[in-house]
């Protein structure tokens, strides 16, 4: 069979209503890019859109080809002169907005306004290169549905209204959403770029510090904002065994707390102990470090990052971005990577007094954790006392610390029981990270900020490893046991100092109803920005790797994903050409009318017989009835058409109908 | 459209013939992107590099989103020419020369509303939509340049409902149904004389004083302008022509040997201008051709029937 030739489409001139629906169009894509782009570029553009809707309202012709060409190549020479290149991501949406903005000019024919309306698909893209927040995501999608509306718009015969754009939209949409979906989640997504290296956006970094200096600073810094979210597969512990460790800092000059490179060398942890498996996934906000929290004990953690020796987990290079990766830890296990000399080195010229009473406590001692725990119980039962806003220490912080202050937070308390440990000769360090978080009900996950930073320290212990002491939980249970966000709230409704018990402090946070709203409102936000960074701004090569896997795929590679994607589709186009092909329910059995046909017939003496389909009943009837021959054998036509699909429509419905209420036997 | 009852000229060729409907069935609907498709495909292309490029998780997003849509609108183009019924009608006789009006229905029979529907024959294109099981009639012209039986040109359906990136179009559809096709009249020439003999040396518009005025009717193609009716038309409904009876009856046979010009077109041509004269002046009179014959007669069924004839007559081989 040879293809007939097809035809020249049919093609009008696009309506002016049609026209300014585009022109509108167009200009919200480019509104955005008005914040970013320089002010002299939006200025132009401004001034193309609003010319061009002077002249199509006072009928006027659009300047010539020459007067246009020169004003494209004045505004490329003035991109180019501001931005010193016409490529890359600032340069090439300027460039585009321009030309965007000379094409509105221009626009006349059908075939402009065509070209027009896929310019400002690219426009809104190269707005998303810029920003992928959800309200960019809003405007994205907006731009699409305007895009799809103006193309039925623009070729639509008759008048086209708002509520017939709209519905065309979302069924055009709706439809093919599967397929899009599919198409999003399992093409092949690749690191690094095709061209060029992207510009990174630059975000503030935050995070730990890489040393701690208790007593320099008098004031815990509050900071609200997300250092991670954490979503946990399975079971998930207990809030005050949500240990995030960060770093092990274990040289310590009197002052400062550090890291010691030779302990941070890759691979090699050793975990002794056996425990509770726990799963989870980690968003990381950009922190411009290395570091990766992971819940303790670690096992294994997945993306580029790789676990030390001292249980902590990096990644080779900084993290400009969100970093999205897995872990595996183990409950009741600890290091066991053995500790070197330094471990146990106290600082130079500690203060004897120091010294002294880590003698005193170590006397008698069997092994390093009974010494620790004589300790803890120090600042348990003395004049400890757990504060945000400690006094500052002098030149001696640990000694100032523990015989004249002794008042200060997480990590006063953790460098003052290492730096006594190591006093007593045993091995000690220092573990900063975060402790606890918010639980999310609306997500089901921990929203871990940088508030809830912790320092807690480690010990060695013959035949165990490194055992977890955190001497904070000694001094004040309450930021162990509900976290720092109900330590805060607690200290401005002065419930810090008064000494309840810790069922006490949970009925005294006990939120009113507003509060509680409001609290809830604000999880679903948090929720909403969780499950967007997870589903669209880290959707990348890894986290595609990770859903597939768990979805239980084993070795996703991109041919694995590039066929599948290929399978969907192929099986996605039939169906979808069935589903819209399937022929219109009826809005009523025709057998309600065959019925009354036979109704009437059988009273004018011819009763259909069971085995008689209507074919034949009405060949019989036409023969007893032969003056209505015809008016029987159409009804019967008509309702066989009707029941066996030849011709299922309403029209012959209607006129089935019609003709047997119209039907009268008559000899 | 009714036929207008004032009008003798009869309807379509065969009246009692059934109606020949054309059903657009999915295998006739034939679908390529337009130029629109192409481009819009080169944008989502550009689209998908830049998204790959900047790994942009929204871009990807909408990039698919958007080449989903196209599909989608793929079907939906193809889906608004299929369950279509086409009822090509031919119109009434006409001149050659003139344009000839013929009519198609459209009936929706898939239950579902159609919009931008075109419909393409012969020179004129119809763009229209259908309601849910509506139908439609569509008035569609052509030129055809000789007498004769001719084939109503072949329709087509093309649609670019709804986005434009996709052009659908049926295979032609070819109508068994002919257009009558009179042939051209000369311009006035005189009658032939009763006698049968010489040609009446007086034009038939000189020959008032033979008649009685008769009545007025409405004009008629071919009706000498001379018999208009100037005054009565000026009313505003229409040219009227003023009738002359002959009251001595008289019968007048219009031959093929008499008839002026030097081929067979312009003896046709010559014929076709008696038998309007003729009929105009309400003269019975008879057509006679080689191997044809008409009775001697008058009247709208009769005139048609001399100018079929004249219209289908091949010289005898």
């Amino acid at each position: 069979m040879n293809l007939p030739r097809p035809p020249r489409a049919p093609l009008r001139q696009p309506r002016t209503a049609a026209l300014y629906a585009l022109i509108a169009s167009v200009a919200f894509a480019i509104a955005p890019h008005l914040a970013r782009a320089p002010l002299w570029l939006g200025a132009a553009v401004a001034c193309c859109i609003l010319w061009r809707v002077v002249l199509l309202a006072t009928c006027g012709r659009a300047p010539n080809a020459w007067w246009r060409a020169a004003l494209a190549a004045a505004l490329a020479g003035l991109v180019l002169l501001q931005f010193q290149t016409l490529f890359g991501r600032v340069a090439g949406s300027a460039l585009l907005i321009a030309f965007a903005g000379l094409k509105v000019l221009e626009t006349e024919s059908l075939r402009d306004a065509m070209f027009l309306n896929c310019l400002s698909m690219v426009v809104m893209l190269s707005h998303l290169l810029f920003d992928q927040s959800p309200v960019a995501g809003l405007y994205g999608a907006v731009v699409v549905a305007l895009t799809i509306a103006n193309f039925g718009a623009l070729v639509s015969s008759s008048r086209f209204s708002v509520p017939r754009a709209l519905r065309l939209t979302a069924l055009l949409l709706c439809g093919g959403i599967p397929l899009a979906l599919a198409a999003y989640l399992l093409f092949p997504r690749i690191e690094g770029s095709l061209w060029g290296i992207p510009e990174t956006s630059s975000s503030a970094a935050t995070g730990l510090a890489e040393e701690m200096s208790p007593g320099d600073v008098n004031l815990l810094s509050r900071d609200d904002r997300v250092a991670f979210r954490a979503e946990f597969e399975g079971r998930q512990p207990a809030l005050s065994e949500l240990y995030w460790r960060t770093l092990v800092l274990d040289a310590f000059d009197g002052r400062t707390w550090r890291r010691r490179p030779s302990a941070h060398s890759r691979g090699g942890l050793k975990v002794g102990g056996r425990g509770d498996l726990y799963r989870y996934s980690i968003a990381l906000e950009a922190t411009q470090r290395k570091w990766l929290p992971v819940l303790e004990t670690p096992l294994e953690v997945s993306a580029r990052g790789f676990l030390s020796r001292d249980a902590t987990a990096t990644l080779s290079k900084e993290a400009r971005e969100r970093v999205n990766y897995e872990g595996t830890s183990i409950a009741a296990a600890y290091p066991a990577d053995p500790p070197e000399r330094a471990d146990s080195r106290l600082y130079a010229n500690a203060d004897a007094r120091v010294v002294e009473l880590a003698r005193r406590l170590g006397r008698g001692a069997r092994d390093n954790e009974e010494l620790a725990e004589r300790i803890l119980t120090m600042f348990r039962e003395r004049e400890f006392h757990y504060t945000l806003r400690p006094p500052l220490l002098g030149v001696e912080p640990v000694a100032a610390f523990l015989f004249e202050t002794r008042r200060g937070y997480c990590e006063h308390y953790a460098s003052a029981f290492a730096t006594l440990m190591r006093a007593a000769n045993a091995p000690a360090r220092v573990v900063v990270g975060f402790h606890g978080g918010e639980f999310n009900r609306r997500g089901d996950y921990f929203i871990v900020r940088q508030s809830d930073a912790h320092a807690w320290a480690e010990v060695w212990v013959d035949g165990k490893g490194w055992v977890r002491k955190d001497p904070t939980a000694a001094v004040a249970p309450q930021r162990v046991e509900l976290g720092m966000d109900a330590l805060r709230r607690l200290e401005r409704a002065g419930g810090l100092s008064a000494g309840l018990a810790i069922a006490e402090l949970r009925e005294l946070l006990r939120p009113g109803w507003f509060e509680s709203g409001v609290r809830d409102l604000a999880l679903l936000t948090d929720a909403f920005t969780y499950h967007w960074n997870l589903w669209v701004m880290s959707y990348g090569p890894q986290r595609q790797r990770d859903l597939l896997r768990r979805l239980g795929f084993e070795t996703p590679d991109s041919w694995w994903m590039a066929i599948t994607l290929g399978l969907v589709t192929a099986a996605f186009l039939p169906l979808a050409y069935l589903a819209l092909n399937r022929r219109g329910r009826l809005p009523e059995s025709p057998l309600k009318y065959y019925r009354a046909f036979q109704r009437k017939l059988r009273r004018a003496g011819v009763a259909a017989r069971p085995d008689e389909g209507p074919h034949h009943f009405a060949q019989r009837a036409a023969s007893r009835y032969p003056r209505q021959r015809d008016a029987i054998l159409i009804i019967g036509g008509l309702y066989s058409g009707l029941r066996y699909g030849r011709r299922a429509d309403r029209r012959t419905l209607a006129e089935l109908r019609r003709r047997v209420l119209a039907f009268r036997p008559r000899a | 459209m009714l036929a207008n009852h004032s009008d003798t000229r009869p309807q379509a060729a065969s009246v009692a013939a059934p109606p020949e409907i054309h059903r657009t069935r999915p295998r006739q609907v034939f679908i390529l992107p337009t130029r629109f498709g192409l481009l819009f495909g080169g944008a989502l292309l550009l689209m998908l590099l830049v998204s790959i490029n900047y790994n942009n998780g929204l871009g990807h997003l909408f990039t698919f989103v958007l080449a989903a849509t196209g599909v989608m609108s793929m079907y939906y183009t193809q889906r608004n020419l299929v369950g279509l019924e086409l009822e090509p009608a031919p119109g009434r006789p006409v001149f050659a020369g003139e344009r000839a009006h013929f009519s198609v229905r459209v009936v929706e029979r898939n239950d579902r509303p159609r919009s931008s529907l075109w419909v393409r024959g012969g020179e004129t294109e119809r763009v229209f939509d259908l309601k849910r099981a509506g139908d439609a009639r569509l008035r569609l012209a052509f030129s055809p340049a000789a007498r004769g039986l001719h084939e109503i040109p072949r329709l087509r359906l093309v649609s670019l409902y709804p986005l434009g990136l996709f052009c659908a179009w049926t295979r032609p559809f070819e109508s068994a149904r002919g257009q009558l096709v009179y042939p051209r009249p000369a311009p006035p020439t005189a009658l032939p004389s009763a006698a049968g003999g010489a040609c009446d040396e007086r034009a038939p518009h000189l020959r008032h004083g033979d008649e009685e005025f008769h009545g007025i009717r409405e004009h008629r193609h071919g009706d000498a302008v001379s018999r208009i009716h100037w005054k009565h038309s000026a009313r505003g409904d229409g040219l009227k022509t003023k009738e002359f009876s002959d009251p001595s009856g008289r019968e007048i046979h219009l031959k093929w040997s008499q008839a002026v010009g030097y081929d067979t077109e312009s003896r046709i041509s010559c014929l076709c201008r008696w038998v309007l004269d003729a009929e105009a002046a309400a003269l019975r009179y008879s057509l006679q051709l080689p191997g044809f014959k008409t009775p001697v007669d008058n009247g709208p069924r009769h005139r048609h029937r001399c100018l079929e004839a004249l219209a289908l007559w091949r010289e005898p081989a």
